[in-house]
């Protein structure tokens, strides 16, 4: 139902759901049997089955897609709701319509990482090289580019777009780009040198479609330059990418994308579907019928939640169900300046961690089961090479609640008639979350409520809406706030520096970055230092290293379990979906790398 | 339903200030009741609009900084300073600089001189007006075709049942619609849903009308709208229905025993000259009265149908506005109610008199 | 003695008081039943029982997605919703009220004021008004929760009293004391007061229904704060599991089918005095 209409947006938009984990072993699927700790029996997917005979609904009944395109021409694909329908600028509020198919199989990014496979694939670009202090990056585009309107995308659009937001500190992600480049210029029509305002090995990360999108995005030239970026509506909007917008019904919440012939790298990404529509989703039981009668092709993370799959499942054997681990391991963010004091003090923080039964957290509070947490990272191929497992060894994230005791005690939080006091005052713990009480991140963090209520510890759990979480979380009025861990695509650095006290802001002003208010004078100088050093030269590891060891001695994020989905597929009307066996893509239907997936579908009946 | 009736005694006594215009001899007191009711009109809306537009502006929190700090916390690479510029930049797009008085003068000025409520933020820089312009057709027709629906059902059944007020037909009904009458729309709907469109598919629960069909004057378009439409309007004019029916059914018993109908049946009318002469007009005026009571709450309540239904009006762009924190939208969409509902009231307070001589003479 | 009168006279006001004084009895003694029902265990325990049970001797409205005995989490979820509609109603009543009262009972300037006042709120849509507190709230307690659905539904109450007072004020037992130089505060209560009682008992029915559906209102659009589990709460999640297509009608059924006695009981009250009380309606039996 539309309860799930904020927390799915905001998942969408901050989390960033993610990727599938790397190897069979990590499948959410693969250790459902042992996760019923506490006399809690695991869900049979069977037992649907044998419940007695398909309900009538799915007997004789078949109702066509309510679409206005030819449905075996078409790929469906329901979102969470949106009410963006006249503007795709996405440098102004809500301008990029979320999910509804812009920056999936309109735009096309410099380039694309797939997680799936470790593979970088070029979009635009064709490569980028740093000077010897990475100070200059030169970056080339692919010579036959072309934006949908047959104008050819060169140089010239990119230094465009990089002056546009230079000039205007008022649009979304021109901050990325102020604090960063000092200029950019066009060498030829297929290069563009950028000059850094400081030694950067890792501005190159902008061009790169990791999570959902990327930070940078090129516009034409040709389309904005006489337009105020500030309320250009960009609508039509003209791009590179495989499709372009066909219409948008408002009044149906549904957007129909079509098919571009002339997309100039056809060559490579020749899609099938002659149209994408996405729409928005519907209460859960009406789309598992419309999945059921073949009307809907794949949702969004939750439009078939991971139970109503599996009873899918249990009915249509051709029915997909594709796990997948997401990038950003649901988390708690101790606010070291938080109104009870206690998240200040080391000892605090540690007691909190060990307060969490994280085997449950995983595997009987997620669903689907995930892995309980291990590093501040997602455990995927690309991550190993920063997992240092003797680090972590000796820092443990196990469930001990007379180690937490101790630390409790340790902190200065005595135990005064059973409820345990910080320098005399009784403390009372605030933890806010931007989830709904349904969700496993909230379930998580009552769960530590509850423990902590059996040392004492008295500790208050709210769940806020989207709005109301983002104020009280940058202006810091909470001691714990229970969310995800995002933004490692290809180095620690890349999260460590949401914890610097360079953006240290006090508590009632509004914070940017480091919204818990980290302090860890020592952590802070090793990961101000990797920001100026390459991750990849071998020379730099023993500071990651280091940094690895202060963030677990300092805790400034407390790991909970992975985040783990499940997408599920329809074979009905398209077939080359990724499958368990064959994971060649990012399955996620929001992603912008899931053009390589709408790249590799045939049509069903074809295939038969 | 028991309002309906409560608040048509509280208009007739709130009624009697007229007389004392016309004792000053000053005005035609026609005029002086269309000034005065204008007048309280007007201040009513002033107050009202007032009252929202402060009630949204002192609710605790930032949204614009709010809705910066998601944006720029969304992953992308380099959010960085320049923030507070565009904190700033907004809060001046969206009229949110200043004391609040001077927010205030602002915002008047803006919707009375332009109609304007300011960008929204669910879909901006598109004017709130436009996007509520979008939904506002959906809602009324919605809210419309149940309403009229309701009212003549209601009404006839009324009066039926009033009518046949001893048999036990009549009172078991008055019973049954007595208690649907109070369980709200929405849990109709939602057993309407199930009902009809989960478990036996055969009406939509979903949308305002097929994709497929193009919109325009077409038999098809307009099949679809009543197809998409029948399960909402049903649910409310359902329960609207049972209201008119109890409220229509006390009138016209009440009116039953009254002496000239005794004496209209001495005098050897037939029954049914009686209840078309007497009993229907008698009972029905008061109804059309209290109809414009009503239908404030009919078009808030529809906000939860219209949610269920997935439907394209008011409701659905409210939810969806509150949940980024759309003031402009959101207070835009409140404005329109209680433009809607006083405007509603005036014209049955003027159109009254017309109907009823009975009220004409009392002023 | 109102109370008695009424149930004499009236078969909807019995039935009424019998349906909510069982949800009442229920909620009281929820802890009670829940423990007879589930013995110790904590009925929001995850994993407590098997997954999605189907309705069984042990477990009569089956177990949710997370293990837990539905039964169990209706007791639980009772109590919340009758206090919010009871403190609500209560408090809207009382407000409504007074101002009713001195509006209706001084007449003239203050009448007018507070009309206007009264007919400015009345006019403002209270749900979206409703909707939009609970997107910004930060977790609200039942208390907090029933003040503010109670702050938006005095008007309604206010105009019905003063209705009534009006009318009272013109009877000639009224008229005399005011001749006979009785204090204000003598004729309310001696004279005017009791025979409010019924009218302020059907406030109290009204607001509280309408307190009790805000609050649903709240919990199914997904704006409610959050902490409270009540009626509505469930439902809502009943509708975001599916419970059609995890054929578990029950999760659906049983929150409700309480729900709905809730609003029956109350209205049947409110309509069994106003047949008694009301005479434009007396005639109706």
């Amino acid at each position: 139902m539309s309860r799930q209409l904020f927390t799915r947006r905001s998942v969408l938009g901050a989390a960033g759901l993610g990727v599938a984990g790397l190897g069979a072993a990590m499948s959410p699927f693969a250790n459902r049997s042992n996760a019923s700790p506490g006399g809690g029996a695991a869900l049979d997917p069977g037992c649907y089955s044998c419940s007695g005979p398909a309900p009538a609904y799915l007997r004789s009944y078949r109702q066509s897609a309510s679409i206005p395109t030819p449905r075996e021409q078409t790929l469906v694909i329901a979102q969470p709701p949106t009410v963006v329908f006249d503007s795709f600028n996405p440098y102004i509020p809500n301008g990029m319509a979320g999910s509804y198919g812009l920056d999936q199989v309109c735009f096309e990014h410099l380039f694309y990482f797939n997680f799936e496979t470790g593979e970088l694939i070029n979009g635009i670009g064709t490569g980028w090289e740093y000077n010897a202090d990475y100070t200059e990056l030169v970056l080339r585009l692919n010579p036959n580019a072309r934006w949908s309107d047959g104008t050819p995308l060169t140089a010239d659009d990119i230094v465009f777009t990089v002056a546009m937001l230079q000039g205007n500190a008022s649009l979304f992600t021109a901050s990325g780009v102020i604090n960063n480049v000092e200029s950019a210029t066009a060498i030829d029509p297929q290069t563009v040198q950028y000059r850094l305002l400081r030694a950067n090995p890792r501005y190159h990360y902008a061009f790169i479609a990791g999570i959902i999108g990327a930070g940078f995005l090129v516009q034409p030239k040709h389309i904005w330059e006489n337009q105020d970026p500030a309320s250009f509506p960009n609508n039509p909007p003209v791009h590179a990418g495989p499709y372009v917008l066909d219409q948008v019904l408002p009044d149906q919440f549904m957007y129909i994308w079509r098919k571009n012939h002339d997309y100039w790298n056809i060559a490579n990404l020749n899609c099938q579907p002659e149209y994408v529509i996405v729409r928005q989703e519907q209460p859960v039981d009406l789309e598992v019928q419309e999945f059921q009668r073949g009307n809907l092709d794949t949702g969004g993370p939750l439009t078939i939640d991971y139970l109503n799959q599996q009873v899918i499942k249990a009915t249509d054997e051709s029915a997909i169900l594709f796990p997948f681990s997401d990038p950003c391991p649901r988390s708690l963010f101790p606010n070291f300046d938080g109104p009870s004091g206690l998240m200040a003090i080391p000892e605090g923080r540690w007691a909190v961690s060990y307060m969490i039964d994280r085997q449950v957290a995983a595997e009987v509070l997620s669903q689907p089961p995930s892995q309980p947490a291990k590093f501040p990272w997602a455990p995927y191929v690309s991550n190993e090479q920063w997992s240092v497992p003797e680090i972590q060894q000796q820092h443990d994230f196990t469930f001990d609640m007379n180690r937490a005791a101790e630390l409790l005690d340790a902190a200065g939080a005595t135990l005064v008639d059973g409820r345990r006091q910080l320098n005399g005052q009784p403390l009372n713990v605030q933890i806010i979350t931007p989830v709904v009480v349904t969700d496993p991140g909230y379930q998580i963090a009552d769960m530590l409520r509850l423990n902590a209520a059996e040392l004492g510890l008295e500790m208050t759990l709210s769940s806020l809406q989207g709005g109301t979480h983002g104020d009280v979380h940058a202006f810091g009025d909470y001691d714990i706030n229970a969310q995800w861990m995002c933004g490692l695509v290809f180095d620690p650095v890349q999260m460590y520096d949401d914890f610097l006290m360079r953006d240290y802001v006090p508590v009632g002003e509004r914070a940017i970055s480091n919204l818990n208010r980290v302090q860890l004078p020592e952590f802070d100088e090793v990961v101000t230092r990797l920001e100026a050093a390459d991750p990849a030269d071998p020379a730099n590891k023993p500071d990651f290293d280091r940094a690895l060891e202060l963030y677990f001695e300092g805790l400034p994020v407390i790991p909970t379990a992975q985040t783990a989905f499940s997408f599920l597929y329809n074979t009905k009307t398209w077939t080359g979906w990724p499958t368990p066996e064959d994971r060649y893509g990012i399955g996620a239907s929001w992603w912008s790398q899931f053009r390589f997936v709408i790249g590799r579908l045939q049509p069903a009946a074809a295939a038969q | 339903m028991t309002i309906s009736v409560e608040t048509i005694e509280a208009k007739s006594a709130d009624n009697r200030s007229p007389v004392d215009t016309r004792r000053k001899g000053r005005l035609n007191p026609v005029v002086a009741y269309l000034l005065r009711r204008l007048g309280i009109y007007l201040l009513t809306l002033w107050g009202a609009i007032t009252l929202s537009f402060l009630f949204f502006r002192l609710i605790p929190g930032d949204p614009i900084s709010a809705f910066v700090t998601s944006m720029e916390s969304q992953g992308r690479y380099g959010a960085g300073d320049s923030s507070e510029q565009v904190v700033e930049y907004y809060r001046q797009q969206f009229g949110l600089d200043g004391t609040l008085l001077e927010q205030y003068l602002r915002y008047m000025e803006r919707v009375v001189f332009h109609f304007d409520f300011g960008p929204s933020l669910v879909s901006y820089p598109t004017p709130s007006t436009d996007l509520i312009m979008r939904a506002l057709p959906w809602t009324l027709g919605l809210v419309g075709a149940a309403t009229i629906l309701s009212w003549v059902i209601g009404v006839l059944l009324g009066t039926l049942l009033g009518w046949t007020r001893s048999s036990w037909i009549s009172r078991w009904s008055t019973n049954l619609s007595l208690g649907v009458s109070h369980i709200h729309a929405y849990f109709i709907a939602l057993l309407f849903v199930y009902a009809f469109a989960y478990w036996n598919p055969w009406l939509p629960a979903s949308g305002a009308y097929d994709a497929r069909i193009e919109p325009g004057w077409s038999l098809d378009f307009i099949g679809s709208i009543i197809k998409h439409g029948t399960l909402p309007v049903l649910s409310i004019a359902l329960v609207g229905a049972t209201g008119w029916m109890i409220s229509t059914r006390a009138l016209v018993v009440a009116i039953l025993g009254e002496d000239y109908l005794t004496f209209a049946a001495a005098k050897g009318l037939s029954r049914w000259r009686i209840l078309t002469r007497y009993v229907m007009r008698n009972a029905w005026l008061p109804q059309v009265a209290a109809l414009g009571i009503t239908l404030g709450g009919v078009v808030g309540g529809s906000v939860l149908i219209e949610n269920l239904f997935r439907y394209p009006g008011l409701g659905a762009l409210l939810v969806n506005a509150l949940g980024v924190r759309d003031l402009n939208t959101a207070q835009a969409v409140v404005s329109l109610l209680i433009v809607f509902v006083l405007t509603a009231n005036l014209i049955i307070d003027l159109l009254l008199p017309l109907l009823d001589p009975r009220v004409r003479q009392h002023r | 003695m109102a109370f008695i009168n009424t149930w004499r006279q009236s078969g909807q006001f019995r039935f009424g008081v019998i349906v909510l004084s069982l949800l009442i009895l229920m909620g009281v003694f929820h802890q009670l039943l829940i423990r007879l029902h589930i013995g110790d265990t904590d009925p929001r325990q995850i994993g407590a029982f098997g997954i999605l049970e189907s309705p069984s001797w042990a477990h009569p409205f089956g177990t949710d997605p997370y293990g837990r005995d539905w039964l169990a989490m209706n007791l639980l979820g009772l109590p919340s919703s009758l206090l919010v509609a009871g403190i609500a109603g209560l408090i809207s009543t009382v407000i409504g009220a007074v101002v009713g009262f001195v509006s209706g009972y001084k007449g003239g300037k203050t009448d007018a004021s507070l009309r206007t006042m009264t007919d400015m709120l009345l006019v403002i849509p209270t749900l979206p008004l409703i909707l939009t507190l609970g997107a910004y709230a930060r977790g609200l307690s039942v208390l907090e929760l029933a003040l503010v659905l109670a702050a938006f539904s005095w008007p309604f109450a206010a105009r019905v009293i003063r209705s009534q007072v009006l009318s009272l004020r013109e009877r000639p037992y009224v008229e005399l004391s005011k001749i006979s130089d009785l204090k204000d505060r003598q004729i309310i209560f001696q004279d005017i007061l009791p025979n409010m009682m019924p009218y302020l008992g059907i406030g109290l029915a009204t607001s509280s229904v309408g307190a009790a559906f805000a609050l649903v209102g709240l919990t199914i659009i997904g704006l409610a704060p959050s902490g409270v589990l009540d009626l509505g709460t469930l439902l809502s999640l009943a509708l975001e599991w599916g419970a059609l297509s995890l054929q578990q009608w029950t999760l659906f059924f049983a929150p409700m089918t309480l729900l709905i006695l809730l609003f029956l009981g109350a209205a049947f009250i409110s309509q069994g005095l106003e047949q008694v009380y009301n005479p434009r309606l007396r005639g109706q039996q």
